[in-house]
């Protein structure tokens, strides 16, 4: 468990050192409001995965984009989810089974999958340039 | 499987399935520019006559649209599957669940009738979309600004895409999206907020304009769309958590202006740089579902204007997702010779520099 | 001749058989998430082994799930662009009821309590359960998703039919464990079967009051 406050670019460099230990079917729930740094962390995350600067913009409109790597990246944002039925439709089974998995927003998902996940928690502060961070494990 | 391809002077015709987001669609063309057929189902219509806001975005509703859509197609433009010489559907970018149902009914299709088969990109049909509407040759600069995607790229040939510049963060069809949903507007949101502009003032409030004049080719929305999130926070509380409707036009005029003058240097700077390098690529495309505001549109032709560039946009229904799109896109590959295996598999994610090329 | 195939639970099979049930060629594929890539090009691959072309093909048969939801719109989809193509009937059916079939027509069944049961992989097992009365099977229940404990209690002393990859998560309750074969889905459909391309998710019916823990 990590819990701290921490400037923009050390959420970056904690992302990067936090995925590190991922592997295949693990999952990330990224909790937070709008603006919270949620698609920070992910951008960093995966940047850090792939091992170069490939664009990783917010997949609030497409829901969900991948990256090749071995295994498979799935980044997904369930912020235009009304319905925890429209999940069923994101390949979110496959990307539990094969990939690894960040998710913004899981709570729109409701109880349709519930797997075991990582909790990445961020907030706002005071101080706009800086985040409260908690990273859980499953 | 061996694909015998048509020798005779027919004109060629193309089937296209457009499954990506929320528009189920297909289409038949020919090569002659002609619009055989072409149903569009939105799914966000369905929902407006039960008087919900719900975005469907699920792939159900392609799959129990898409059949009767294909026979209706057929029967609009009195054709049989079998007088098609090509079949093509978007395979990516875009929501999986709907990419997969597009993509595995036109390979059985394509399986079935011995046609060749065209995986196209979502994007690729809206950069090739003017060429089925006007006559423009390559090159041309296309800015492609719709709900999920913001870039700007030269079109040098089907299949040739050098990307200059693209948004770093958010679209710009999602910030419409996003200050809609923060204002309590109905999705979609740039409609909306279009609308509600005319009555507000552009100068209300005085939002950061990401990037603007600086050298480099990107965009960036983010900020833009945090700043409009405190202002309207800010306001709320002000006004005890019910905006009254001159402010929520205030709020809509101010943020479709700023987003309208960033877009506005942005291409301004492609076009600079386009200048230096290629001299002689003078005109431009605006291609995607944002085009379809008049706003940034009127903007768009302004730079233009400046820059010496000649405008070209699809008419507005062809802005949007559609199947037309894709059929033009596959017909215009085919005809250079670009097919696709049956063995392709739908792709989430597929930018635009990876697509395959004539010299690939 | 009949082109079945099931593409709703991992892997997925492909095969043709003559209008009397008697299969002529088939390929099974067991890769998990494969479809989208190789049911075609396997399609075309079984039609050829066959030396059968596709406009010999009379009607196609499939599985509308409930199982991999990635899977069933694979396969449905699939059949809507043979439908099209062929202008021939398709006919869905219910993978649970096709995976009965596959244990009665090994004739490993012989009891009239039969309960198909598959993994959901979101923490619950689909379950129908069919009785068989001369070698028949009727529907006795719907099919629904159950967690493990309410699974246990409806399956009583009845025969529980699987598969392999569900056997595992099934711990100590006895099983007949089979393959869902093309034989069982082809069989399936002379019983039940629906013409439209719907598929049955299952799953989604029971999400009543989705938590929300934001």
């Amino acid at each position: 468990m990590i819990e701290k406050t921490v400037s923009l670019s050390e959420l970056e460099s904690l992302a990067s050192d936090f995925v590190r230990t991922l592997k295949q079917g693990d999952v990330v729930y990224m909790m937070g409001d709008l603006g919270a740094g949620k698609t920070t962390f992910v951008r960093a995350a995966i940047q850090s995965l792939l091992g170069y600067d490939e664009a990783v913009p917010s997949p609030t409109f497409t829901l969900v984009q991948t990256y090749d790597s071995t295994p498979l990246i799935w980044h997904y944002d369930l912020y235009r989810i009304n319905d925890p039925e429209e999940v069923l439709e994101l390949g979110l089974d496959e990307a539990f089974n094969q990939g690894i998995t960040f998710i913004e927003w899981p709570q729109n998902m409701g109880n349709v999958y519930t797997p075991k996940h990582y909790r990445v928690s961020l907030e706002t502060t005071a101080n706009t340039e800086r985040r409260s961070i908690t990273i859980t494990a499953p | 499987m061996d694909v015998k391809y048509k020798t005779d002077n027919k004109t060629i015709i193309a089937l296209g399935i457009e499954t990506s987001c929320d528009e189920t669609s297909v289409a038949l063309i020919n090569a002659n520019k002609e619009i055989l057929a072409h149903r569009v189902a939105s799914q966000i219509k369905d929902h407006e006559i039960y008087g919900g806001v719900v975005p469907e975005i699920a792939a159900r509703a392609h799959l129990s649209l898409l059949p009767g859509l294909l026979d209706q197609v057929f029967k609009d433009a009195s054709l049989t599957p079998s007088d098609v010489d090509v079949i093509a559907a978007t395979t990516g970018p875009g929501l999986i669940g709907g990419v997969v149902v597009g993509t595995m009914a036109a390979k059985a299709m394509a399986a079935a009738l011995g046609k060749p088969f065209v995986a196209v990109n979502h994007l690729e049909g809206h950069a090739l979309t003017a060429r089925l509407t006007e006559t423009i040759e390559f090159p041309f600069v296309l800015l492609l600004v719709s709900g999920g995607h913001c870039q700007t790229m030269l079109v040098e040939n089907v299949g040739t895409y050098k990307v200059l510049g693209s948004t770093l963060d958010d679209a710009v069809g999602e910030c419409f999206d996003k200050v809609a949903k923060m204002l309590g507007l109905p999705y979609p949101g740039g409609p909306q907020i279009e609308k509600l502009a005319v009555n507000g003032n552009p100068k209300a409030f005085d939002f950061p304009r990401p990037m603007i004049g600086q050298k480099h080719l990107n965009f960036s929305f983010s900020g833009l769309k945090t700043s409009v999130r405190q202002a309207i926070q800010k306001l709320q509380t002000e006004h005890d958590g019910t905006l009254p409707e001159s402010i929520v036009a205030d709020v809509c005029a101010s943020f479709q202006q700023t987003v309208a003058r960033v877009l506005y240097d942005r291409i301004k700077q492609a076009f600079l740089y386009t200048a230096e390098h290629h001299p002689d690529y003078k005109q431009f495309v605006v291609a995607g579902g944002v085009a379809a505001n008049q706003h940034i549109r009127g903007a768009l032709q302004t730079v233009c204007a400046e820059i010496e560039f000649a405008f070209y946009a699809p008419p507005l229904s062809l802005c949007t997702d559609n199947g037309a799109m894709i059929a033009w896109a596959g017909l215009e590959r085919f005809q250079k010779g670009l097919t696709d295996s049956l063995d392709i598999k739908p792709r989430p994610r597929w930018p635009m520099d990876q697509i395959k090329g004539i010299s690939a | 001749m009949i082109l079945v195939f099931d593409a709703s639970i991992e892997g997925f099979s492909v095969g043709v058989f003559h209008l009397n049930s008697s299969l002529i060629q088939s390929v099974t594929n067991s890769t998990p998430y494969s479809h989208t890539e190789f049911l075609v090009p396997t399609i075309q691959g079984v039609l050829s082994k066959a030396n059968a072309q596709f406009q010999d093909l009379t009607q196609i048969v499939t599985t509308k799930g409930p199982g991999s939801f990635t899977g069933i719109r694979v396969g449905l989809a699939t059949a809507a662009g043979l439908r099209t193509a062929l202008n021939i009937p398709v006919m869905t059916v219910n993978t649970l009821s096709a995976l009965a079939h596959s244990a009665m027509s090994h004739h490993i069944v012989n009891t009239s309590d039969i309960h198909a049961v598959l993994d959901t992989k979101c923490g619950e097992f689909y379950h129908q359960s069919f009785s068989c009365k001369d070698g028949k099977l009727f529907v006795e229940t719907p099919p629904r998703s159950l967690p493990l404990k309410e699974l246990i209690s409806v399956i009583g002393s009845g025969t529980v039919v699987t598969d392999p990859s569900s056997k595992s998560m099934l711990e100590n309750i006895p099983c007949v464990t089979t393959l869902l074969t093309l034989e069982g889905v082809l069989s399936a459909s002379n019983d039940t079967a629906s013409e439209d391309l719907q598929p049955l998710y299952v799953r989604s019916a029971n999400i009543n009051h989705p938590k929300r823990d934001a």
